[in-house]
C-alpha cells in the first residue's frame, strides 16, 4: 500500500541535497556548539578549610600536603609545593626544626629534578632552611645532603651537573665543616666533572694520570667556561678544608686564650681560680673520631686526589695559555688561568697541612713530580700581561676594563709567584735558579711602583714575599728583598694604609727570624730606627702603636744596643710631659714603662723627667707604681750582689721616689705661696693647708703610701730616714701653704720611714709639729667645703684617715708632743679669740682620748698646766661640755 | 743529733756566708742540723747532688763549690767555670748538672764532668733552671722574658752532632713581659704543670707538655718567687714587698648558705712578715708548711693554712736560697761516704770525636751510673710507679700521634710498634752481653 505522498516527503526531507548558494550565508548545522560564551578560570588561592591547629601557608597548606605534593609527577605542582614550603618556613621559623629532617629530606631529592625551575626553587628551599638551622642541627642529614649532591654531580644530564655547582655553594656558605669532613667524594667528584677515566689499559707511564680532560662540544658552554666554573667551586672547597684545618688549629688557639683565666690579685680579698674549667668536648666532625668510624674522609688521600687533578690542571692551563713564550693572555681565559693558580696554591697548602706530621719526603713527591712542568708551562711567558677586551668596543667602558686588567694581570702574576715559592723548600737540584730571579724581580718591581698598588694587593706581595724569606736558603737573596721592602717603608709617597702593612710584615719578619740565622741588617737598622717612629707615628692607632711597641720591647730584651740608644735619644719626647706616655692608653703605658727597664743607664735628669710625668693625671696611679717597681728593680735596692753599677743610682732613686711622695713640683708649691688664704694664722699653727680635689687626694694617697714602701726596701733605713728629713726639712721650712695630700705624704712618711728609737732633729721638729695641728685642726673641724651628699662620705673617709695619720705622727716622737703643748700654751696665753680658742681646746681633747698618745703627754709634765690655762680661757664661756670631758680627761693621764 | 726523726728539714743559704755557706734547720726546734762552711752562695745555686753532694754556685766567683755530705767543715772541691754562675740546677736522677752563666746553659755529666751541650737561646741572662721530676726536660728562664723548655734527650743528642747546630727548645714562652725571676715545675713529668713569676707583676701557669698557657694571675707588685704545694691546689707568689700571696687553684665550693661569718674568708690570703723582697719559697711534702727566705735576712716558716708565721731563721745576708728536703741520712748523721768521686767539670765542649777516640781507644767500659738506686734495691712500689709513668707516656705519645695525624694507618702504627721493640730488644741484648757479662768477668 502506497504511503501517502506527505508521509514521503517527510521521510526524504532528511536526505535532500541542501543546495548551498554564493552569496548565501551558510545556515548553521543544527549539532553546532555555540561558542560565543566566555569562561573565567576560578582561582583559588588558598583551601577552603582553615586548620588553625597547625601552620599553614598563604595557601592554608600544611607542612603534610605539600611534602606530599613534592612527589607529584606535575613539574608545576612541585614548584608549588616547594615554594609554598618555602613561604610556611618564611612565615613559621619556629617549625623547622620540628620539620628539619622531612623538608632537608625532600629538598634534597629534588636536586636530581629534571625541571629547572623546580631545582631552582629546591635550591632556594635549602639556602633559606640553612640559614635557620645551625649546624648540630644539619649535621645528621648531612650525609643524606651530601649523597643526594654527589648524584647531582655525577647526573648524566649536564644542566643538572651545572645546578649540582650551586648546591655546593650554599653548602659552602653555610656548613663548609659539614662539606669538608666529606672531602674525599666530593673532592673527586670534581675531577670527574672537568675529565674522563681513561681506559685502564692505557694507563702505562707513571707520570700520566688516569683521567683526561674531557670536552663536550655540545653544550651551551665552552668547555673553558665550564672547567673555569669547577676550578672556581674547588678553589672554593680547598679554601673552606684549608681554613676549616686552619680554624682546628686556631680553636685550639682560641681555646688557649680561652684557657687562659686572667686573674688579679688585688690584695683584699681571697682568691680562687679553677684552672681546668669545664671544656666542652671536641666537635663530632674532629678528625679523632672521623678516624675511627670509616666514613670517606678517612679513606680519602689527599695525595692520590693531587696527583690526578694535577695532570689535569696542567693541561688546562697549556690549553688556554699563549703559546710557547707568549705573555700576552686573552681576556676570557684570564679567569680560568687564575682558578688553576688559585687551585694549584690551595692544594699545595693542603698538602703540607696535612702532611706537617707525616713522613714528608715520600708525600710530597706527587706535587714535585710534577713540579717541572708547572715550572716549564707558568713560567714560560711569565710575568703575563692581560690583554684588553677590544669586543666592548666603547671607549669608555675600554678604559675601566683596561684599568682592571692590570690589576687582573698582577693578581696573576702574584698567584704564579705564590705557587713558584711554594716548592722552593723542597728544591734540591737547584732547578730553581732557572726562574727564581725573575720571580724575585718582578715582586721587587712590584713593591717599587707603590702608588699604583692598592691595599689587598700590597697585602699578597708581602705575603709572599714573607713565604719567600721563610723557605730561601740563599741569605743574601732575602736581604735584597727585605731592602726592598725597607725601601717601600722609607718612600714618601707610602700611603699610611700600606705603611702600616710594611711596618706589620717587617715586624713579623724581626720576631719570627730564627735565631740561628745571622741578623739581617736592614731589620736590625729598620728596628733601631723604631724609636723615632713611635714619636712621629699617629698615637689613634693603638694597634700598630702596639705592636712596634712589642717589637721594641723584644729588640730591648735582644740586646739591641742601637736601638737602646735610639730610645735614649728620644727619651724626652717619649717619657716627657705631653710625650707618648701621656697620651695613650693604661695598657700601652705600661708597655711604655716596661720598656724602662731596659735602658742601660738612667741618670738624675731622666728621672726628674719621669717624675714629672708621673705627676700628669692622665697617668694612672698602677702605672706609677709599676714604674717605680721597675725602677726599684734596676736599682741597688733589689740586687743580690753589688758586682757592678746598677743602671739607677742610689740618690737619684730616692730623690724620684720623694718627689713622687710629695706629689707637687716646687714651682707648683711656689705658685701655692702667692695664694694668699684670708683667714691667716688664727689657729695658732703656721702651716696652712690648701684643698685640692678629692680624686687627687686619693691618687696621691696611694702613691705615698707605696713611696714609703719602697723607700723601707733600702738596705739601711737610718741613712734612708736622713734622706727624707733632709727633704722634709726643706719642703716644710720653704712652703708654708701645702697642699692636702703633700701635708698627707708627710705624715705617712713620718710614720712609717722614722726608724724605732730615732728622734727627730730639732730644725724637723717645728715645721713637722705645725704640719700635724694643722692636719689635726683640718680633720676635727671639718674645714673641707663639700658640694654634694655622695662626696660627702668619702671626704669623711678620707679626713678620718688624715686624722689618724696625724695623731700617729705625733704619737711616734715624744719631742712633738712636748713642743706642740707648749706651743698651744704660747697660743691660748697670746691674745686670742675666742673661737680659736675653742678650736685648740677640741684639739687637745681630741688628743687626750688617744690611747697611744697619753702616756707621751703624761710624761712632758705639762699637760696639766696646758689644760689648766685652756680651761681658764674658757672658763667664762656657756661651754660646760666641752670644758669637763678636758678636765676629765686631764685627770685620766694625770 | 735531734731526738726525734727528722723527715723535712730546711736547707737554706746567704749571700755573706760569714756563718756557714748553707745550714740544715730542723723545723720543729729551730735547731741547726748541719752546717756547710764556705762562702756566700748565689740565688738559686744550691742544689743536692744524689744524696752525696751538696752543690752551690759562689755569690760573685765564677766557682762552684763541693761538699759530701757527711764533710761539712770545709768545701772539699772547687768547680771552676766559665763564668758567674747564675742559675743551677741538677737532674733529679743525679746524673746531669745544669747550670746557667750569662745567658748560656751549661750542661755537665757528673760521672765523667764533660761539658756535653752549650745552649745559646737565651739572649739575656739565664736567671732560673729546673728540671721536671722525670728527669726528661728541664726548663730555663731569664732577663729577656722568655722560659724555655727542653727535651734533655734532643739537646744531648743534638749538642754532639755537630758544634755550630744549636738544639732547638721544645716550647718557646714568650708571655712576660719582663725579666722572669722564678719558676716552679710541678710533678707529673712531661704532664707537669709549671709556674712562672716575673718582675711584670704577673705569674703564669702552663704545662709542660704543650706549652700551654693556662693560667695569668696579675698581682700589684713585681713577683720574685713562685711555688705550688705538691697537690697544686695552691699557688704562693712573693713580691718585691716582702709580702707573699697565695692563689687557690680551685674554684670557690659552691654555698647555698652564705652567713656573715664568712667575711672573714674575704681578706686576701697574703703571708705578712717579710719586709723586703722574697727571694725563694718552698712548700713541704704534706702542703701545710711554707718555707720563705727574703732579703730581710731571715727565712720564715709558715702554717699554711692559718697564714701564721712559726718560725724565723736568721741569717747575716740576703736568703738567696731557702728550700724544704728530706734529708737525706749522711747530713743527719755525718757519716757516710759518697758513692763515687766526683769529677772535675770540664769548661770545655766534649765533642763527639773525643768521646769516641776515648771509647774505642783507652776505654771499653760504658759510663753506667745509676744514681737513685744504687742500692739495687728497687721496691715493688717504685716499680709500679714506673710501669704507671711509662704507660702514661705511652698513652699521651699516642694520643700525640693521633691527634697530630688523622691519617696514620693502622699498618703504620704497627710497623712502628714492630720497630721500637725491636730496638728495644737490641738495647736489652747490647746491655745484657757488654754490660753485665764484662762486669761478671771482671
Amino acid at each position: 500500500m502506497p504511503k501517502s505522498a506527505k508521509k514521503r516527503k517527510a521521510k526524504r526531507a532528511d536526505f535532500n541535497k541542501v543546495k548551498l548558494k554564493v552569496g548565501k550565508k551558510l545556515p548553521k548545522a543544527d549539532n553546532v556548539t555555540d561558542t560565543t560564551f566566555k569562561s573565567r578560570a576560578i582561582h583559588l588561592p588558598d583551601q577552603l578549610k582553615t586548620d588553625a591547629s597547625q601552620p599553614t601557608n598563604f595557601r592554608q597548606q600544611n607542612v603534610k600536603d605539600l611534602l606530599t605534593q613534592c612527589n607529584h609527577y606535575s613539574a608545576s605542582v612541585r614548584h608549588e609545593a616547594i615554594t609554598g614550603l618555602k613561604d610556611l618556613l618564611v612565615r613559621h621559623p619556629a617549625v623547622v626544626p620540628t620539620h628539619l629532617s622531612s623538608v632537608v629530606e625532600k629538598c634534597s631529592e629534588l636536586f636530581v629534578d629534571k625541571d629547572p625551575v623546580v631545582r631552582k626553587a629546591a635550591i632556594g628551599l635549602l639556602r633559606h632552611t640553612f640559614g635557620q638551622a645551625s649546624a648540630n642541627q644539619i649535621s645528621p642529614f648531612f650525609s643524606l645532603i651530601s649523597a643526594h649532591l654527589c648524584c647531582a654531580m655525577t647526573h648524566i644530564f649536564e644542566d643538572i651537573r651545572h645546578d649540582s655547582l650551586t648546591v655546593l655553594d650554599v653548602c659552602l656558605e653555610h656548613f663548609p665543616s659539614l662539606l669538608t669532613s666529606r672531602s674525599g667524594q666530593i673532592l673527586t667528584n670534581f675531577v670527574g666533572q672537568i675529565s674522563s677515566m681513561k681506559d685502564k689499559g692505557v694507563k702505562k707511564d707513571a707520570t700520566s694520570s688516569s683521567h683526561r680532560l674531557s670536552v663536550n662540544l655540545n653544550s651551551r658552554l665552552t668547555s673553558l667556561q665550564w672547567r673555569s666554573k669547577v676550578l672556581n667551586r674547588l678553589h672554593h672547597f680547598l679554601k673552606a678544608m684549608l681554613s676549616e684545618s686552619d680554624t682546628g688549629d686556631r680553636e685550639n688557639g682560641e681555646e688557649q686564650n680561652k684557657g687562659v683565666v686572667e686573674e688579679a690579685f688585688d690584695g683584699t680579698k681571697s682568691l680562687y681560680v679553677q684552672v681546668f674549667a669545664c671544656r666542652k668536648p671536641p666537635s663530632s666532625t674532629g678528625y679523632l673520631i672521623g678516624t675511627t668510624t670509616p666514613n670517606t674522609a678517612s679513606r680519602f688521600s689527599l695525595r692520590e686526589f693531587a696527583e690526578s687533578l694535577l695532570p689535569l690542571l696542567l693541561e688546562t692551563w697549556v690549553e688556554s695559555s699563549p703559546g710557547e713564550g707568549g705573555s700576552l693572555v686573552h681576556a676570557d681565559v684570564t679567569d680560568l688561568l687564575q682558578g688553576v693558580v688559585d687551585v694549584l696554591r690551595l692544594l699545595w697548602q693542603c698538602l703540607q697541612h696535612r702532611e706537617q706530621d707525616k713522613q714528608q719526603d715520600r708525600q710530597k713527591t706527587a706535587f714535585l713530580q710534577h713540579y717541572k712542568n708547572i715550572h716549564l708551562h707558568l713560567m714560560s711567558g711569565f710575568p703575563y700581561m692581560v690583554m684588553e677586551q677590544s669586543k666592548k668596543g666603547k671607549g669608555q667602558q675600554r678604559e675601566q676594563s683596561g684599568g682592571t686588567n692590570v690589576q687582573a694581570s698582577s693578581t696573576l702574576n702574584l698567584g704564579i709567584c705564590d705557587v713558584m715559592t711554594c716548592s722552593l723548600e723542597q728544591d734540591s737540584s737547584g732547578t730553581a735558579e732557572g726562574w727564581l730571579d725573575t720571580v724575585l724581580d718582578f715582586l721587587v718591581s712590584c713593591l717599587s711602583d707603590v702608588d699604583e698598588n692598592s691595599a689587598e694587593h700590597m697585602e699578597s706581595v708581602l705575603r709572599v714575599i714573607q713565604h719567600v724569606i721563610k723557605v730561601l736558603p740563599q741569605q743574601d737573596l732575602c736581604e735584597d728583598l727585605l731592602t726592598a721592602v725597607h725601601e717601600c717603608y722609607q718612600s714618601e709617597e707610602t700611603s699610611n694604609r700600606t705603611r702600616q702593612q710594611v711596618v706589620h710584615f717587617l715586624a713579623e719578619s724581626y720576631l719570627q727570624r730564627d735565631p740561628s740565622l745571622p741578623q739581617s741588617k736592614v731589620l736590625t737598622n729598620w728596628v733601631a730606627s723604631l724609636p723615632h717612629y713611635l714619636v712621629t707615628m699617629a698615637t689613634a692607632n693603638q694597634q700598630q702603636t702596639e705592636e712596634v711597641l712589642h717589637v721594641v720591647q723584644s729588640a730591648a730584651t735582644r740586646g739591641h744596643s742601637c736601638m737602646v740608644e735610639n730610645l735614649i735619644r728620644n727619651f724626652q719626647n717619649i717619657y716627657g710631659v705631653g710625650g707618648l706616655l701621656c697620651s695613650v692608653a693604661p695598657p700601652l703605658q705600661r708597655h711604655l714603662v716596661q720598656l724602662l727597664y731596659h735602658l742601660p743607664l738612667l741618670g738624675g735628669l731622666e728621672l726628674s723627667t719621669l717624675a714629672q710625668a708621673c705627676r700628669q693625671r692622665k697617668v694612672g696611679a698602677p702605672v706609677v707604681k709599676y714604674l717605680v717597681q721597675i725602677l726599684l728593680a734596676r736599682s741597688s735596692a733589689m740586687a743580690v750582689c753589688e758586682e757592678e753599677k746598677p743602671p739607677v743610682d742610689t740618690p737619684d732613686i730616692l730623690s724620684f721616689l720623694m718627689s713622687i711622695m710629695i706629689g707637687h713640683s716646687v714651682d707648683e708649691l711656689k705658685d701655692l705661696q702667692q695664694e694668699k688664704t684670708t683667714d691667716v694664722q688664727v689657729s695658732g699653727y703656721r702651716t696652712q693647708i690648701y684643698c685640692v680635689s678629692l680624686e687627687l687626694r686619693l691618687r696621691q694617697k696611694a702613691l705615698a703610701k707605696f713611696a714609703c714602701e719602697c723607700l723601707l726596701q733600702f738596705s739601711s733605713p737610718q741613712q734612708v730616714w736622713e734622706v727624707v728629713e733632709t727633704v722634709l726639712e726643706r719642703c716644710l721650712g720653704q712652703f708654708h701653704t701645702l697642699p692636702m695630700d703633700t701635708v698627707y705624704a708627710v705624715l705617712v712618711s713620718m710614720v712609717t720611714l722614722l726608724p724605732p728609737g730615732t728622734e727627730i732633729s730639732r730644725e724637723l721638729l717645728t715645721p713637722i709639729m705645725h704640719c700635724c695641728w694643722a692636719a689635726l685642726d683640718f680633720a676635727i673641724h671639718n674645714r673641707t667645703p663639700v658640694s654634694d651628699g655622695e662626696a660627702a662620705a668619702a671626704e669623711e673617709n678620707w679626713q678620718g684617715e688624715l686624722l689618724h695619720i696625724a695623731l700617729q705622727a705625733m704619737a711616734s716622737s715624744q719631742g712633738i708632743v712636748q713642743s706642740w703643748l707648749e706651743c698651744v700654751e704660747a697660743f691660748v696665753k697670746g691674745d686670742t679669740e675666742r673661737s680659736g680658742v675653742e678650736a685648740v681646746a677640741q684639739v687637745l681633747l681630741r688628743v687626750m682620748q688617744t690611747t697611744e698618745l697619753q702616756r707621751p703627754l703624761q710624761q712632758t709634765g705639762v699637760l696639766q698646766r696646758v689644760v689648766k690655762t685652756v680651761t681658764a680661757c674658757l672658763r667664762q664661756d656657756e661651754n660646760e661640755k666641752l670644758l669637763s670631758s678636758m678636765v676629765y680627761q686631764a685627770s685620766l693621764i694625770k | 743529733m735531734a731526738a726525734h726523726v727528722v723527715m723535712e728539714a730546711a736547707l737554706t743559704s746567704d749571700t755573706s756566708g760569714q756563718l756557714w755557706s748553707s745550714c740544715l734547720w730542723d723545723l720543729q726546734s729551730g735547731t741547726a742540723l748541719a752546717t756547710y762552711k764556705g762562702d756566700g752562695t748565689a740565688p738559686r745555686g744550691l742544689c743536692l747532688l744524689g744524696n752525696q753532694y751538696l752543690l752551690s754556685a759562689a755569690n760573685n766567683k765564677p766557682l762552684i763549690h763541693v761538699w759530701a755530705l757527711q764533710r761539712r767543715d770545709h768545701v772539699q772541691q772547687r768547680m771552676v767555670c766559665g763564668g758567674r754562675v747564675s742559675a743551677m740546677a741538677v737532674s733529679p736522677d743525679g746524673t746531669l748538672v745544669v747550670a746557667g752563666i750569662t745567658e748560656k746553659i751549661n750542661i755537665w755529666q757528673v760521672c765523667t764532668g764533660n761539658l756535653l751541650a752549650v745552649l745559646t737561646r737565651h739572649y739575656q741572662g739565664v736567671t732560673c733552671l729546673s728540671f721536671t721530676d722525670d728527669g726528661s726536660h728541664f726548663l730555663s728562664a731569664g732577663d729577656d722574658n722568655l722560659v724555655l723548655v727542653w727535651p734533655v734527650h734532643s739537646v744531648l743528642s743534638g749538642g754532639s752532632n755537630a758544634v755550630g747546630h744549636s738544639p732547638e727548645p721544645r716550647h718557646t714562652l714568650s708571655h712576660h713581659s719582663l725579666p722572669v725571676t722564678d719558676l716552679y715545675c710541678g710533678c707529673g713529668g712531661l704532664q707537669a704543670r709549671a709556674v712562672s713569676a716575673s718582675l711584670d707583676q704577673t705569674c703564669k701557669l702552663f704545662e709542660v707538655s704543650s706549652g700551654q698557657l693556662l693560667l695569668s694571675v696579675s698581682f700589684d707588685v713585681s713577683i720574685t718567687s713562685v711555688t705550688m704545694d705538691t697537690t697544686e691546689t695552691h699557688l704562693f707568689a712573693g713580691g718585691t714587698n716582702g709580702s707573699i700571696h697565695q692563689v687557690n687553684l680551685y674554684a670557690q665550693p659552691v654555698q647555698r648558705e652564705r652567713h656573715i661569718e664568712d667575711s672573714e674568708d674575704g681578706h686576701a690570703q697574703t703571708f705578712k712578715g717579710h719586709s723586703k723582697q722574697v727571694t725563694c719559697l718552698s712548700v713541704s711534702m704534706d702542703g701545710s708548711q711554707l718555707l720563705s727566705g727574703s732579703h730581710d735576712l731571715t727565712a720564715r716558716l709558715w702554717d699554711i693554712p692559718s697564714m701564721q708565721c712559726i718560725r724565723t731563721f736568721s741569717h747575716k745576708g740576703p736568703v738567696t736560697n731557702a728550700m724544704l728536703i728530706q734529708p737525706p741520712s749522711p747530713m743527719l748523721e755525718g757519716r757516710g761516704k759518697p758513692g763515687a768521686p766526683l769529677q772535675q767539670f770540664q769548661r770545655h765542649l766534649h765533642t763527639q770525636g773525643q768521646g769516641e777516640g776515648m771509647e774505642e781507644g783507652t776505654r771499653n767500659t760504658v759510663d753506667v751510673r745509676i744514681g737513685q738506686y744504687q742500692k739495687g734495691i728497687v721496691s715493688d712500689g717504685l716499680e709500679q710507679d714506673y710501669t704507671e709513668v711509662k704507660r702514661i707516656h705511652n698513652y699521651t705519645e699516642q694520643k700525640e700521634i693521633q691527634e697530630k695525624s688523622d691519617h696514620v694507618s693502622k699498618q703504620d702504627l704497627e710497623f712502628e710498634v714492630k720497630r721500637l721493640k725491636h730496638i728495644n730488644q737490641e738495647l736489652y741484648q747490647y746491655a745484657a752481653q757488654n754490660i753485665f757479662n764484662s762486669n761478671v768477668t771482671s
